[in-house]
Parts: structure tokens; sequence; C-alpha cells
């Protein structure tokens, strides 16, 4: 397992230096840059000062390499510095962000957490919405409650999130108005009553996203099921007398989790862009609306740091979904 | 001889399933709509009435016999731009689809042929299918949108950058289905006797495998058609996608956003002409998938 779950980091390391190369290299060389974008008016001599005091004069390979340096080491200990109160960066310098002047990595501290919320609950709503549902489907395979599931998770998925979510922000927050359709930002949670309105302003943002993430594993759960049931084990399972409930239960679902998992793990950079735009509709302040704000008025370095953060983030959830999927197929870990 | 038999089982095998035939006729129908609408429904999409105080009393129309679908908020009829920005909708999707194609067909045939390539070319594949695509494709926007619309133009080069981007990010399902459809073929025995009479590698590519693998290639077609037009809605909806002067269906949902509270059929429509493509499109990728599954005869 431990031999397992090292290869696996081993492969993540590579493929994250190619998306860093990538994301840095693409960003700095591209003809709109704002590194290329100081007005023609400012004097040769003086556009030259303002190009060695962003540190831009410099060759990209170094400067990509400082900026990898800064992401994997100096931020870290600077972390750790706040978080334990030693001295360990010493005086590294911080990446600071070009339109707000402050550290980036201070401000993706604060907006990380909403952004994990939304995409957490959206799975975990999901999850516990399409099991049963993808269940329950393959189990009746042909009746009515299959085709009403399938179209309607056909519906799901064909629809953009951003348009089921101004529906339901339609519907739910200014017709009925049980919702509010705006987030909070200024929130604080300190009593009851706070986590209450937490829990109502995260409500609509979470809901879009369980929708599609449910409508998406549902449909797999249904597939993976029905190729389960067709096995010989689930005839002696039967055979044997179990009942229904039991067969699905206890022996069909675990084994037709494994491909569910694997298939739920690649649709995970299109859960990342949907978050985006949720975060966006709903103003929630999370590393979406951060990143879409920044390429707005051009702040490279937290355009660069976020960027390269959802590849981070997607590739640490396909780790897990290989954790996940050792746990319930250990043949991939033996061989 | 083998694969014309297949084409000929497929459209029976396809026209049996009710599901698939419907969203295939719907999707005609709407096609047909968006094309030859525009030459029934004469109006400019982009008529602006140049004197101000008319302008002023054309817009926000409500729905009449002169703009059945109403006016939007400079007083364009919604009706026509419903229409142009289908056109422009469903040839972003089929471009775009077009590009991921080539590239991941190109990727899968290497992959699946050349032993040597094959590794490389997959860890490449699954770098590519962790990429965070939407992040991504809003840079390439901003970075490139400006300097590319100075070079031909802005709408074709919102165009061409648009999709360029889907393609180049949304090519890997099409490269595993081609290439895992090559691993099969390349052990059968008509590739063995054309390496056994020496043929060089390219012409056994292009004449003995490529007109073998159009069925896994005509799946990810339908899945990359709705996955493209989906990503540009959403471009546009955030407003990285085309110019205001060229609309999409995305583009009409993010200027109906606007004007949702007051005004939410400005929403319904373009929504709807989105929605209706996309599950056509699904559903007749799902039949496509169906017809050309050996297991379901």
């Amino acid at each position: 397992m431990l031999s397992f779950l090292l290869r696996r980091l081993l492969f993540a390391i590579p493929t994250l230096a190619l998306i860093s190369a990538l994301v840095f290299f693409m960003i700095d060389l591209a003809p709109g840059s704002p590194m290329s974008e100081i007005p023609l008016t400012v004097p040769p001599e003086v556009r030259a000062q303002i190009l060695a005091a962003m540190g831009a004069d410099q060759p990209a390979p170094l400067r990509y390499f400082l900026w990898v340096r800064q992401i994997v080491w100096s931020e870290p200990l600077h972390g750790l510095d706040a978080a334990l109160g030693t001295s360990l960066a010493g005086d590294a310098p911080r990446m600071i962000s070009w339109q707000s002047k402050v550290p980036v990595f201070g401000l993706i501290a604060e907006r990380l957490p909403q952004t994990l919320t939304v995409i957490g609950g959206g799975y975990l709503l999901g999850v516990l919405l399409a099991l049963p549902l993808g269940m329950r489907a393959a189990a009746r395979r042909g009746g009515i409650f299959d085709h009403v599931t399938t179209f309607l998770s056909a519906l799901v998925i064909a629809m953009p999130g951003f348009l089921i979510a101004q529906v339901l922000i339609l519907v739910f927050a200014v017709k009925l108005g049980w919702f509010p359709s705006v987030y909070d930002t200024n929130l604080q949670v300190r009593d009851g009553a706070g986590l209450y309105r937490m829990v109502m302003q995260m409500a609509l943002p979470v809901i879009v996203l369980a929708l599609f993430n449910c409508a998406e594993i549902g449909r797999y759960t249904r597939a993976a099921v029905l190729e389960q049931l067709g096995q010989d084990y689930t005839r002696t399972a039967r055979a044997k007398g179990l009942t229904d409930g039991r067969v699905l239960r206890v022996h069909v679902l675990r084994n037709a989790m494994a491909p569910v998992v694997t298939i739920v793990a690649l649709g995970l950079p299109a859960i990342f862009g949907g978050a985006m735009v949720i975060e966006q509709i709903f103003r929630i302040n999370g590393i979406g609306a951060a990143l879409i704000g920044a390429i707005q008025v051009g702040d490279l370095p937290v355009i660069q740091t976020i960027t390269f953060l959802y590849a981070v983030l997607i590739v640490l959830s396909n780790l897990l979904a290989d954790l996940l999927y050792a746990v319930l197929d250990p043949r991939v870990v033996h061989g | 001889m083998a694969d014309r038999i297949v084409a000929n089982g497929l459209w029976p095998r396809f026209r049996r399933q009710a599901a698939a035939m419907t969203a295939l006729m719907v999707l005609a129908l709407l096609i047909l709509l968006v094309i030859c609408g525009p030459l029934i429904w004469r109006i400019d999409p982009h008529f602006i009435d140049s004197d101000p105080v008319r302008m002023i009393g054309l817009r926000n129309q409500a729905p009449s016999l002169a703009h059945p679908l109403g006016t939007d908020q400079l007083g364009r009829d919604m009706l026509a731009r419903l229409m142009l920005g289908g056109q422009v909708s469903l040839a972003v999707g089929l471009v775009a689809m077009l590009v991921a194609l080539g590239i991941g067909t190109g990727i899968g045939l290497l992959a699946g042929y050349f032993r040597r390539l094959d590794g490389w070319l997959m860890r490449l594949t699954d770098i590519f299918l962790s990429l965070p695509v939407l992040p991504l494709m809003l840079v390439m926007m901003f970075l490139f949108r400006d300097a590319l619309g100075r070079w031909i133009g802005p709408g074709a080069g919102s165009f061409a950058l648009i999709v360029l981007a889907i393609g180049l990010t949304g090519w890997m399902p099409a490269a595993r289905l081609v290439r895992a459809e090559v691993l099969s073929l390349r052990e059968r025995d008509f590739i063995r006797a054309a390496r056994a009479i020496g043929a060089p590698a390219p012409r056994i590519l292009r004449h003995h495998i490529l007109p073998n693998v159009w069925a896994p290639v005509l799946v990810a077609a339908s899945l990359g058609i709705s996955s493209a037009i989906l990503t540009e809605s959403m471009l546009s909806f955030l407003g990285f996608g085309f110019p205001p002067d060229m609309p999409t269906w995305g583009r009409l949902l993010h200027e109906g956003v606007g004007a949702m509270r007051s005004h939410p059929d400005r929403l319904v429509w373009p929504g709807l002409a989105l929605t209706l493509t996309l599950l056509c499109v699904t559903y007749i990728g799902e039949g496509l998938r169906r017809a050309l599954d050996p297991r379901q005869h």
C-alpha cells in the first residue's frame, strides 16, 4: 500500500512541474502580458527602471526558478512562522500581489476556505444523493423511476451550471425569498444565528454544484451497478437466498464503486471550473472569483499562483481518488 | 469491406432508438431554424436606431408582432439575435470539436500504433487531463485576445482563439478512445498482413487503421461538440468570450442576467435553445454509442 502511494506521489511531482512551467511561461511570454504593456509615452530609461523594479529584466528561466522557489520553499516557511511564531524564513521576500500589495498567499489563505466549502459541500451532497438514486435506477432498469432519473440527469448535465444557478436564484431567492442570492463576505460565525445565516447563504451555490455532481455520479453509478448485476457472484448471492437490498448494498456496491471513483476523478477539472463560475455568480470571495478579478487587472503573480493552485488541488484530488480506488479494489495495489 | 458492413448496420440500429431519433430530428429542426431563419426573418440583429429618442422607445419591448421575442436593452430584435447567436454557438462547437478530434485522433493513432511512443503520449494525456481547464482558458483569452484581434479582426480573432483554446484542452477523450481501438486493430490479421508485405507505417495508419477507427471518433465527436458549446457559453457568460457585437447563446445569457428580474424571458429563450441543443447532442451520442456497442445485440 505504502509503495503504491509513493509511486503515485512520485508521478504527481513531474506532472506539477510541467503544469507549473506551462502556466508560468504561457503567461509570461504572451503578447498581451502586462509586462509588455507599459505605455509608449514612458521614456525608455524609466521603462527599464520599472522592469528592473519588478525583476522583469531578468531572463525568464531564472524568474521561473525564483517563482517556484517562492512557492515550494519561502512561502511555506512564512506560513510556518505565522502559525508557530518562529522565524525560519528570515528575511526571504514574500510574493506580493501587484494590485493589492499584500502577500499573494495571505490573499489565498483568506479565500481558499470558501472555495473548498462550496466544492466539498457540493461533492458530499451530490454523492449522498447519487448513490441511492443510481442504485435504485439500476435495480429497476427500464422502469418509470429509471427513465425519469436518466432524463433528469441528462438535462442537468446538458444545462450549463450558470443557467441552473440563475434559474434557482430567480425561483428561490427572487420569487420565494428563501435564500439570499448574494454571499455576505463580512459574515462571521460566532453563534447559532451566524451559523444559520452561513448555511443559508452557502445553500444555493452548494445545491447547484451538488445537482451537477449528483447527475454525473448517479449516471455512472447506474451503469456500474448494472454491469455488476450481470456477474456470476451476484447470481450466487441471489441463489443463496439473500434479499435484493442486501445483494445491492453488501455485494454490488463496493465493486461498482471502483469504476465510479475513476470517472469522478476525471471530471474534477470541470468541477473546479464550475465552482469558479458559481463563485462569480453568487459573489463568493473564493479563489475563483479572485482569479477572475486578477485577470481583469492583469495581476500576474496572483494569476500565475492561483492557476497553479488549481492544478495542485486537482492533482491532490486525483491522488485521493487513487487511494480510494486502492481501498475499494485491492487488486491494483498487489498487481 | 468490413467497415461497409458496420456502416450499413449502424443506421438501422441507430434508427431503432426512439430517444436518439427524436433528438436527431429536434436538432435538425433547430439547425434549420438557425441557418434558414434569418433568410425569412430579415431584421438586422445589429440594428440600433440612430435617433436616441426612438431608440429609447424601442428598448426592452415586450413580445409583439413586430418583435415576437421582444427587444433587448438597446432595442435590437431578440429573435434575430437568437438566430445569429445560434449560428455562432453552433459554429464554435463544430470547429472546436474538429480541432480537438484532429489532435486527439493523431495522438491516439501514434500512441496506439507505436509502442515506444505509447507511454510518453499517454502520460502527456494524463497531464492534460489534470489541467485546470477553465482558469487556463480565461488566462489565454485575456492574454491573446487583443493581439489576435488586432491581427485578424476582433470577431475572427475571438473565434480562432476560443476554438483553439477548446481544442487544445479537449482532445484527451478522443485520444484515449482512438488509442484503445488502434491497440486492438494492430494485432488483427489484415494489419499484420500489411506489415508483412512491407507497407510503411504511415501508409498502414492512413489506409488500414484510420478508416477503421471512425466508430470511437464518432462517439468522441458527439461528446466534443457538446462540451465545446458548453465551454464557449461559459466563457461568454463570464465576459471573456466574444465581443459584444457578436452574440452567442452564452453571450445573450450574459446580457440577460442583468435584466433577469424585470425580463426573465431574456434568459429563457437563449437558455432553452442552448439546453435543447446540448440535450439533443447528448442523446444522439448515447444512441451512437449503443448502436456501435456489440454487446447490445
